[in-house]
């Protein structure tokens, strides 16, 4: 169909209604309309009995002298009694049978709560006022004349609202058939296009300085309609299913895409039309994705178009990523990335499968991205990496929070989103964590989750987490098979996890020394401090470390005892300069003579100098 | 959870009743009425009968302002139809007697000029009526049925005869409303709609209440044979309009019987 023919009626229909409204009423006045059911009486078995044999129809079953159901049968009715009742219902169902009637299939849905019908007005094979061409016209003349009456300006010549009408009848012109024979799809399509001619116009109201490209808009509409008119099913009940997703999905997405075109302009400039290919294939797999795993599950309709809005911005500045050398969509690539990371955050346990695990893909969908290039050519590809960090984080935190309740509620949500943000930023930027022969990442975050787990005393809170986490981080990327290398004789542990539960423990270990409890400076920030000097002198030394990790232990009781005991001679500052310079000598295999005032002293005099 | 729901559905109420005090447009209505619909069934059928009653006042509130808008001369006859077709459908759900003022108001403005104009809503408007009176009489089923399964105060002979006339008068009215439905050009979707729920009223809520005349009165009774051979009647009008057993399965396979003395 013409495209400037279709532009030009709903430029038509926009001049018109400024003059009059007659013609967009009555495509509003022939909207579908709501026909309720009819309630229908409770069931009881005794009294549908009685309706049934007492027809003149059914009588000779239950009355006369032939009557094969006569002894159930009394002067008011089925005797009542639930061996005649039950009899006499059971013959009721037979005999409708016997004439091809399934009257329990009919009762049972007689007792569904009554729905309702959606009618048209027109019945389509009798003439109608309005043609296809008419309505089709109408229906986008009636989306710009809502936006219109907000925003009088939309409509002026070269204006944005005109380009986007422009792509609007472009991608209208494509869809629909010269001989106006309008299909299904061709329906099904043409209500899609206006849900993006609405979005396009809400986009243009909210971001009143997007400067709209025809061209691009365009490319968008048709990059996104086409294939899910294409993929529309043919089989009922998946059409069925398909167009309640697309129905529940569709606006929310055509916004966002819509949104991400305006907020993105430097993607969609010039000829280079890849981020818009990438947006259609992100919003096929974004309703493929919910007709599969349908929208009542736990990861329900939000957290789908969360996903979907996260992959937008990767669609945006990274086209390339979705698609192939001649610029087509990647084969699956779209659905992949959205079905694997559906999947990974639906198995997470709570806090994980809601908006806290959309926003660790997102952030794991940013770091991967960003990264990409040391990712190129690696066996695994990137949409499964990203999935794969996704679940690695939420699989130890969550084992974390299992094995300490305490900490779980230590960490607010922004907490929890910090953290795996630090993991991902550090693990993608070093790739052979992720793709290695070892699973450094997992390594890595069940280090730190392992530690999380061992502070029952919460001695630490989410903050200090979080610093140590970076520097976890840092040193699992710069030296990632040292500290975070399994130790061969304790499988279940890293060099690293052993290290900073070695440490909790001494400092644990002081609370329970009543005199000493309340004088301990080891907790907070001093703790989290030690933990990182730690983890740093162990990285540029593991083998010492792990030789020597009871005299850490030891080393640390030494300090707090001295320290607490001594609380008016010192404090934080003198037990970290103590322990950084005693772990050294410790790491190094030099004997530490028993730790008193005067030798503290004299090594923090050494400071001084 | 519960209260929350409730506080949601005083605020739908609220949020009608306030576009009340501004005009109410067209797709607007309609929008509203599909929520409050959606809003209904999921009360019924979470049983949560508070926020029905909440949901009903809303409902009840939207029906006042649509038919307010259908009130007004200035506007053109046809979408006048339209607000009154959305002022009786929520009236209706609303259980409000109402409905039948603003069915026949609506319907009043269905000359045969509009009535080609906008077939469904004029279709509509005509059959409304019957279908509230039957959810209402739906509701004396039910009580005449426990009534009569025992307690204090059975059902009188003369109150299940009456039920049973109220009801075949509701079918008789339908059956009379769909020839000029059947002709017009609303969507074939109206006249499948009718022809179902007048297919449920013959074969569900009909023979409740002539088996309660037999429980009530029993089989010998003048009152059974008559309610028999109404019903005799009925179905062979149905079935000559082409009422199947797909429709209304309680309809024979072959001919209707006729019951011994019937006219």
């Amino acid at each position: 169909m013409d495209p400037t023919l279709i532009l030009f009626g709903i430029q038509a229909v926009i001049r018109l209604g400024k003059i009059g409204k007659d013609a967009s009423e009555q495509y509003v006045r022939d909207a579908e309309a709501l026909f309720p059911d009819i309630r229908k009486p409770e069931f009881n078995r005794r009294g549908y009995v009685n309706g049934f044999f007492g027809n003149a129809n059914y009588e000779h079953f239950v009355r006369g002298v032939d009557a094969p159901f006569k002894e159930f049968w009394g002067s008011n009715g089925v005797k009542n009694d639930l061996n005649s009742i039950d009899t006499l219902f059971a013959a009721a169902v037979q005999i409708k049978s016997e004439e091809g009637v399934d009257m329990n299939k009919w009762l049972a849905d007689s007792q569904v709560i009554a729905g309702a019908t959606l009618i048209q007005q027109w019945d389509p094979i009798k003439p109608a006022p309005m043609s296809p061409f008419a309505r089709v016209v109408l229906a986008a003349g009636d989306i710009a004349l809502e936006y219109l009456a907000i925003n009088p300006g939309l409509l002026g010549v070269d204006g944005n609202g005109q380009k986007l009408i422009g792509a609007f009848a472009k991608n209208l012109g494509d869809l629909l058939p010269d001989d106006g024979n309008f299909g299904n799809n061709h329906k099904f399509g043409e209500r899609l296009l206006g849900i993006f001619l609405r979005a396009g116009l809400e986009t243009i109201n909210s971001n009143p300085r997007w400067v709209v490209s025809e061209e691009h808009v365009q490319k968008l509409i048709s990059a996104s309609v086409q294939p899910i008119v294409k993929a529309l099913p043919v089989n009922i009940t998946e059409q069925i299913k398909y167009r309640e997703v697309t129905d529940a999905l569709i606006g929310p997405a055509a916004s966002a895409a819509m949104q991400t075109l305006a907020n993105h302009p430097d993607a969609f400039f010039g000829d280079d039309f890849r981020a818009e290919t990438a947006i259609g294939a992100l919003t096929q797999a974004l309703l493929g994705q919910a007709a599969n795993t349908g929208l009542n599950s736990q990861f329900t309709k939000d957290g789908l178009l969360d996903l979907y809005k996260a992959a937008l911005g990767v669609a945006a500045e990274k086209p390339h990523l979705f698609l192939k050398d001649n610029g087509d969509p990647q084969d699956h690539l779209a659905k992949d990335l959205i079905a694997n990371l559906a999947s990974a955050l639906m198995q997470s346990p709570p806090p994980f499968n809601g908006s806290v695990g959309v926003q660790l893909a997102a952030a794991a969908l940013e770091a991967v991205s960003a990264n990409a290039h040391r990712f190129a050519r690696r066996d695994k590809p990137w949409e499964q990496t990203a999935s794969d960090l996704v679940g690695t984080v939420t699989e130890q935190l969550s084992k974390a929070f299992k094995d300490n309740k305490g900490i779980e509620n230590a960490f607010s949500k922004a907490h929890l989103i910090e953290l795996g943000r630090i993991m991902f930023n550090h693990i993608g930027s070093t790739p052979e964590m992720i793709v290695g022969p070892e699973d450094a990442l997992a390594q890595l975050v069940g280090t730190v989750a392992q530690a999380m787990a061992k502070d029952d005393k919460l001695l630490l809170d989410s903050g200090d987490w979080l610093e140590i986490a970076k520097v976890a981080a840092q040193e699992a990327a710069a030296n990632p098979a040292r500290l975070f290398k399994l130790d061969p004789n304790n499988q279940s542990q890293t060099l690293a996890a052993q290290v900073i539960q070695a440490i909790l423990k001494s400092a644990g270990d002081i609370l329970s020394q009543k005199d000493l409890k309340g004088k301990t400076v080891l907790f907070g920030k001093t703790l989290r401090e030690a933990i990182i000097i730690v983890l740093g002198a162990t990285s540029r030394n593991p083998g010492a470390a792990e030789k020597n990790l009871l005299s850490i232990e030891l080393l640390i009781a030494g300090l707090n005892e001295l320290v607490a005991k001594n609380s008016d001679k010192f404090g934080d500052k003198e037990w970290l300069h103590l322990f950084q310079v005693l772990l050294t000598s410790v790491l190094e295999g030099r004997g530490l003579d028993k730790l008193t005032v005067e030798s503290a002293n004299k090594l923090l005099k050494e400071k001084v100098i | 959870m519960r209260i929350l729901k409730a506080i949601l559905f005083v605020l739908l109420g609220v949020i009608v009743l306030l576009n009340g005090c501004i005009t109410l447009d067209l797709r607007q209505a309609n929008r509203e009425l599909a929520e409050l619909y959606r809003a209904k069934s999921e009360a019924i059928n979470s049983k949560q009968w508070e926020q029905e009653v909440t949901v009903n006042a809303a409902l009840s509130a939207l029906a006042d302002e649509a038919a307010a808008q259908g009130a007004d001369r200035s506007m053109s006859e046809v979408n006048r139809i339209s607000y009154y077709r959305i002022a009786a459908t929520a009236a209706w759900q609303a259980g409000d007697a109402k409905v039948v003022a603003y069915a026949a108001e609506g319907f009043s403005l269905c000359t045969p000029e509009t009535f080609s104009k906008a077939p469904r809503d004029c279709g509509m408007l005509s059959v409304i009526p019957d279908l509230a009176s039957v959810d209402e009489l739906t509701k004396r089923i039910e009580d005449a049925q426990r009534r009569a399964g025992g307690g204090t105060t059975p059902p009188t002979e003369q109150e299940v005869v009456q039920l049973f006339d109220d009801i075949k008068s509701r079918i008789d009215s339908l059956l009379a409303k769909r020839g000029p439905i059947k002709k017009s050009s609303a969507h074939p979707q109206l006249i499948e709609g009718i022809d179902k729920r007048t297919g449920t009223i013959l074969c569900s809520h009909l023979p409740t209440a002539r088996g309660l005349i037999l429980q009530v009165a029993g089989g010998e009774s003048a009152a059974h044979k008559k309610a028999q051979c109404d019903d005799y009647k009925l179905q062979v009008e149905m079935k000559k309009s082409g009422f199947t057993q797909q429709i209304a399965p309680c309809l024979p396979a072959g001919d209707p019987i006729k019951p011994q003395g019937c006219q």
